[in-house]
């Protein structure tokens, strides 16, 4: 028998290394590990919502709504629970806020805050009954509709702005038990004007819990 | 000249046989594999070392220490591939075994030698066995309360249960199985308990959940119910990253017919969050959820923490010493009084349980908790008698040559004084 050359091995060695790397990951396994139940592990819930998984605040876990297409959930605040911005540079903003009623200066303080903005005259409480109306949450609230020129905060730090010429605000303020909630859209008065139906389609899809919609 | 007469093989003998054992054993054995080997396992040891600087210890441990074939990032040049160190001492251990202890000439002199080589295996046998069958991770228990469960520090799994269904295990796919090069890859994963099939695509190692407005994702592809996965840099320290990925459930057609993105990690703008509640979707009129989380298992005891005391250095928060005075009740209900503290673990049923961590600084009224490491190592004392056997086995190859140096030094004559 021929002697084999022993300076082979190594090289043999290494074919076979280049061999095995050859080899792929599998893109289709069977589940074989199982573990049992923990002794007092909770069972897991069903039925929460992507929101409500990954909420950053009391507002995303409790509420339920559908973000219009081509508008953009951005990051909540402290002060912007549900935050969006739409248009082609994103100057258009809309924001829902959820405050505990205490403290929360009330719905005619925030509404005359928010006209202020806009460079309109404050309202008294009894013109409230005159503002036009839409329903949020199964609820029939006053409904704000101004244009003007925007002096108020924007960005996520609602720090002031300079005055923005021809702009448009759509919002409302409402309370309802233990809170109160102001949903908010404002931006250039052509960009507004064409995502109104949008701002009142999330406005309509609002809810609490369960689907989108709900009652409060 | 004499006629040309017919030649025969001759026939096959048990000592042919045992040529061609010997011969197989002296290639399988050979010295030339042994170099071979001991040079791989220089520039992996290099390679993997400097290796930790950038992309850590674990990443490092994955790479070059634990595998089989070096993955492609970490090939030498970017372009040499390279074999993983399991496979280096996988070869290396049937090289001893052949050249070292089967085909070595078995004497009184030689047996030093065999027990070197026997001590060798050990260790690589030990190293193997930790490598498949080690538990490690850490168990955080307040004070006052009870634990018996430990969670990995590293690996994050896919747990896959049915909350009402009739089979009450939980499935579980580790991270190694669902881990990808590239987000575009995709793997799929069946078992024939389940209706339908998950797909885990868009794998990231490390990653926070956020909404698709975030400025940081501004290129995101992929979202569901606007939210996506923001890619961080994986930390080096590997239990600091947070695995994330996209989850679709394919039904039977491989069509979807529900989607998530899962990870644990939440950062809005400024507020980060984390969340571990599952993901849950039906299939036909069965309910199932899926929860991305570490690997985490239970020991056959619990441990009560009755007290945990820790000193600081004198003006300092430092800590000097700390212990977790415990009470363990085995499986079979005794209890036990325990205190655990630096380098006195607690020992049961295989497993170690060190002090490694603490928590007293929590606000009045939250319970200050200690985090013991808990350790299940089959091989944990076999490094120490391997080495107990190399000690004796290169005592004994001294004591033989040494012996033989004397006796030839006695039995050469010396040259008379002139």
């Amino acid at each position: 028998m021929p002697a084999f050359p022993h300076f082979l091995s190594g090289f043999l060695l290494s074919g076979t290394a280049l061999l095995l790397a050859a080899c792929g990951r599998q893109e289709r396994v069977e589940v074989l590990q199982t573990r049992a139940p923990f002794k007092n592990e909770p069972v897991p819930k069903l039925g929460l919502s992507t929101a409500q998984r990954y909420a950053a605040n009391d507002a995303q876990s409790m509420l339920r709504w559908n973000t219009p297409a081509g508008w953009f959930f951005l990051p909540a605040t402290e002060f912007r629970h549900l935050n969006f911005s739409f248009g082609p540079k994103r100057e258009g903003e809309a924001y829902l806020t959820l405050l505990p009623v205490a403290g929360s200066g009330g719905m005619l303080e925030n509404l005359n805050r928010w006209r202020k903005q806009m460079a309109q005259p404050p309202l008294e409480e009894a013109d409230l009954a005159s503002l036009p109306e839409k329903t949020i949450f199964g609820r029939k609230v006053p409904f704000l509709d101004l244009t003007g020129t925007f002096t108020g905060g924007s960005g996520p730090m609602m720090a002031a702005s300079e005055p923005k010429p021809d702009y448009r605000m759509l919002g409302a303020i409402f309370e309802a038990p233990g809170f109160l909630f102001t949903i908010k859209m404002t931006g250039p008065t052509a960009l507004v004007t064409r995502e109104a139906a949008n701002f009142d389609a999330f406005c309509q899809s609002l809810g609490v819990g369960g689907t989108p919609g709900g009652g409060i | 000249m004499s006629a040309e007469t017919p030649t025969l093989s001759p026939p096959e003998t048990p000592r042919h046989r045992a040529g061609l054992t010997d011969r197989i054993l002296s290639i399988v054995g050979s010295y030339h594999i042994a170099v071979v080997v001991f040079l791989l396992m220089i520039v992996l040891t290099l390679v993997g070392t400097f290796s930790q600087k950038t992309i850590g210890l674990y990443e490092s441990l994955r790479i070059y220490f634990v595998s089989w074939m070096v993955p492609r990032e970490g090939w030498l040049f970017g372009f040499i591939p390279l074999p993983g160190m399991a496979l280096v001492l996988a070869v290396m251990f049937v090289n001893l075994l052949a050249g070292g202890v089967l085909r070595i000439k078995k004497n009184w002199r030689t047996i030093g030698n065999v027990i070197a080589h026997l001590s060798m295996l050990g260790l690589i046998a030990a190293g193997a066995a930790s490598l498949w069958y080690k538990q490690e991770g850490h168990m955080r228990i307040f004070e006052g309360e009870s634990n018996n469960r430990v969670s990995a520090f590293q690996d994050w799994v896919l747990e896959v249960q049915e909350p009402a269904g009739a089979e009450k295990t939980v499935a579980v796919i580790r991270e190694t199985a669902f881990r990808t090069d590239s987000p575009a890859e995709t793997t799929t994963f069946h078992r024939k308990e389940w209706p339908f099939e998950l797909k885990v695509s868009g794998y990231q190692r490390n990653a926070t959940i956020t909404t698709t407005g975030d400025p940081a994702v501004l290129t995101a592809s992929d979202q569901v119910d606007g939210y996506t996965l923001r890619p961080l840099e994986p930390n080096a320290q590997h239990e600091a990253n947070m695995a994330g990925l996209f989850l679709d459930v394919l039904d039977s057609t491989g069509k979807s017919i529900a989607r998530t993105v899962l990870a644990q990690a939440i950062r809005q703008g400024e507020i980060v969050t984390r969340s571990d509640a599952p993901f849950s979707f039906k299939a036909g009129e069965r309910n199932f959820t899926v929860a991305l989380t570490r690997e985490s298992w239970e020991v056959p005891f619990s441990i009560h923490l009755d007290d945990f005391i820790a000193t600081y250095y004198p003006g300092t928060r430092k800590a000097k010493e700390y212990e977790s005075n415990v009470t363990m009740t085995n499986a079979a209900g005794k209890d036990t009084k325990f205190r655990i503290w630096m380098n006195n673990p607690l020992r049961d049923s295989g497993f170690v349980a060190y002090q490694t961590s603490f928590d007293d600084q929590s606000p009045p009224g939250q319970e200050k908790y200690s985090v013991l490491t808990v350790v299940k190592n089959p091989s944990d004392q076999w490094p120490f008698y391997s080495l107990i056997m190399a000690t004796i086995g290169l005592c004994i190859t001294f004591l033989t040559k040494l012996s033989r140096f004397i006796r030839r030094t006695v039995a050469t004559p010396t040259p008379a004084a002139a």
